[in-house]
């Protein structure tokens, strides 16, 4: 009897294994037991197949993954309560920013060209010029040949196509393309009034905030240069983002980068194929290659990020060296592999600058200020010239915004000056800064020597007009 | 090396950190696993609101992952939210459905369980949702865990927050439950037998 009590536990799975060895050997005297669990059985039995043979969900697709990717970005940001949280991001901007970076770009928008409908353009016919605009709440989507073009919010542009050579001149706002492989003599660029983007079969995003100081370009697919006369000329690959801000700087695209270039070709998982096959798109080179493969489909950007391409992965894997695979685990997000590997190198290669950048950027990413001011430090180093100035900026920028220390602040931007920052695109930049902790140190003299320095000697309009005003606040002081 | 994929482990202490990337993997891997649980959970639940609630169940994910400890198996504290969110479900449409429409009060509905026991054909696999439909949520919940997604009694109590022994005793009215609903009701005397 005692043992027709542990029916329960056998049937729960709870019996050790001479326990069940036990009941096994009971129910062979007891049919009771034995009807009672093959009753059971047979009911759980149908219950499972039932449950397994119903498949009502097919596996998520990467595309639909990237989707609650977005959806998890924005309740995260929940405070840009709209959908479109990037467009307001940008408008915001567009509020902080002082114009005069870009002083022609003023005398355009005061003559904004005239709205004209986007039905009416005629796909790549000879010497076409057409202006697009979208307000502050719409964004469209724009065909010409062989070529997508999506203009986000608050946007204006001008094409000009002639057969296949196409220009584009984005006044303001944001534009990504998604262009054909041009051959020799065909060319497509983006002109803005501070720099032109020139490309060969690719996809990239180009955002200009309202006033024009802050831009930047993202390339997702392929290869572009980009040149302007006060940027200099720099070659972006695919997975690269060129921020001219503060800062010119090459660096990573993070998710918020691709999201919104997502964002303005939304139709590229199912429209037409890409005009670039995928073994004849431009490869680049192993010193610079930096992560998303720009082999593939167009919707690369996705499936990488979910992960699900991993043959191509491992193909273009085996040719790359290590930084450059830690760069694609900083893309993918593996922050914490990017920089178990990256200390694991250093501690063997101490010396190595590319190193030391890329876990200057994995801490920043994770808003380790403190750990990316000592790999900028280690870098700046390790480095000279315009790479080890780039990197006191950073470390500076990092310790006066993100730490609050305006001591070391003070200490690193005189640094930075002392040090062949003075003469730079950034001495202007660095001086407001400095007179900034200095304000925040009471110490006005200096900052007014400073700030008077600017508004003398620099040509960065923006970073005059910001003088001016802090040198107001002195003043009222 | 890299063609190694990050084990869940990884892909939450990173999700910890704020970047949301990991959620994609994790989603394709159990995003097809979490809707099917809960429509086992909330058997009335159609298919467009099992989607809709399996993703919110990724995005409350994201949100508590800073709280995930590698103490248990990640699908544990996976199925626990499903769990959470299926229950949220259920109520809001008892609300709807009893409250805002008491018209529409399907009679055999699983509210309507206690007392009346209709026939029930075990040939068809309809009629064995049906009495699936009609065992209490907490017994089905149990069951489910056990039979189906194979959880231990240890998982299973991690997932619902509750004892051990709590789960067996609700396994035990589950199977209880089931045999009486198709009939079986010496089967079902003989485990009675044991006491509980």
């Amino acid at each position: 009897m005692r043992s027709c009590e542990m029916i329960s536990s056998y049937l729960d799975g709870r019996l050790e294994t001479a326990g069940a060895h036990e009941f096994e050997e009971h129910m062979r005297d007891c049919a009771e037991c034995a009807s009672a669990v093959e009753a059971w059985r047979d009911i759980e039995n149908r219950l499972v197949e039932a449950s397994k043979s119903e498949k009502s969900f097919p596996d998520p697709s990467a595309h639909e993954a990237l989707r609650l990717v977005q959806r998890a970005e924005l309740r995260k940001k929940s405070y840009f309560s709209q959908p479109h949280f990037w467009a307001v991001r940008v408008t915001v901007a567009a509020l902080i920013i002082i114009a005069g970076a870009l002083g022609v770009f003023t005398g355009r928008l005061m003559n904004p060209p005239a709205p004209v409908d986007p039905a009416s353009a005629s796909a790549g016919s000879v010497d076409d010029t057409l202006t697009y605009r979208t307000d502050s709440n719409s964004r469209t989507t724009v065909r010409l040949a062989s070529d997508t073009i999506g203009l986000g919010p608050s946007s204006s542009i001008l094409v000009t196509a002639s057969g296949p050579t196409v220009r584009l001149v984005l006044q303001e706002g944001s534009v990504a393309c998604e262009v054909s492989r041009r051959t020799a003599g065909e060319s497509f660029s983006v002109e803005t009034p501070d720099f032109t983007v020139e490309v060969i079969g690719t996809r990239f995003l180009v955002d200009l905030d309202g006033a024009g100081e802050q831009a930047k370009v993202i390339v997702s697919e392929g290869k572009v240069n980009v040149r302007g006369a006060k940027i200099g000329k720099h070659s972006l690959v695919a997975g690269q983002v060129l921020d001219i801000d503060s800062v010119l700087e090459v660096r990573l695209a993070d998710n918020e980068d691709l999201i919104a270039l997502n964002d303005l070709l939304p139709e590229a998982s199912s429209s037409q194929p890409l005009a670039v096959p995928a073994d004849e798109s431009p490869r680049p080179d192993a010193g610079e290659f930096t992560g998303i493969g720009s082999a593939g489909s167009r919707n690369d950007v996705a499936m990488e990020v979910a992960g699900a391409t991993p043959d191509s992965h491992e193909t273009i894997d085996s040719e790359l060296s290590s930084i450059s695979k830690w760069r694609e685990w900083v893309i993918e997000g593996r922050l914490d592999e990017a920089r178990f590997a990256l200390r694991d190198h250093l501690v063997k290669n101490p010396a190595d600058a590319n190193a030391w950048s890329l876990l200057a950027d994995c801490e920043r990413k994770r808003s380790n200020w403190a750990q990316a001011v000592v790999a900028y430090d280690k870098l700046v180093a390790l480095s000279k010239g315009e790479r080890a100035n780039r990197a006191r900026f950073k470390a500076a920028s990092i310790i006066q915004d993100r730490l609050g220390d305006h001591e070391g602040a003070v200490r690193a931007l005189e640094q930075f000056l002392s040090q062949g920052g003075s003469g730079t695109l950034l001495e202007a930049r660095a001086k407001v800064r400095l007179a900034g902790s200095l304000m925040a140190l009471n110490r006005s003299e200096r900052a007014r020597e400073y700030l008077l320095w600017v508004v003398d000697k620099s040509n960065d309009a923006a970073m005059i007009s910001k003088a001016r005003r802090m040198l107001e606040q002195l003043e009222q002081k | 090396m890299s063609g190694e994929e990050p084990d869940d482990e990884r892909l939450m202490a990173v999700l910890a950190t704020g970047e949301m990337y990991p959620l994609a993997k994790l989603y394709m891997r159990y995003g097809a696993m979490v809707k099917e649980a809960i429509r086992r959970f909330a058997p009335e639940i159609s298919i467009a609101e099992a989607e809709e609630v399996g993703q919110d169940v990724f995005l409350a994910l994201a949100q508590s992952a800073g709280r995930y400890r590698k103490n248990g198996v990640f699908k544990s504290w996976l199925f626990g939210i499903a769990v959470n969110k299926a229950r949220r479900w259920r109520r809001s449409t008892w609300v709807r459905r009893n409250l805002l429409e008491r018209h529409h009060k399907d009679p055999v509905g699983i509210f309507a369980v206690k007392g009346s026991t209709p026939d029930i054909d075990m040939e068809t696999r309809d009629e064995l949702r049906h009495a699936f439909k009609m065992l209490p949520a907490a017994q089905r919940e149990v069951l489910v865990l056990h039979a189906v997604d194979g959880f231990t009694g240890e998982e299973i109590a991690q997932i619902l927050g509750i004892k051990p022994n709590t789960v067996w005793t609700r396994l035990h009215r589950a199977r209880k439950t089931m045999l009486q609903l198709f009939k079986k009701e010496e089967v079902a005397a003989i485990l009675c037998k044991e006491g509980s």
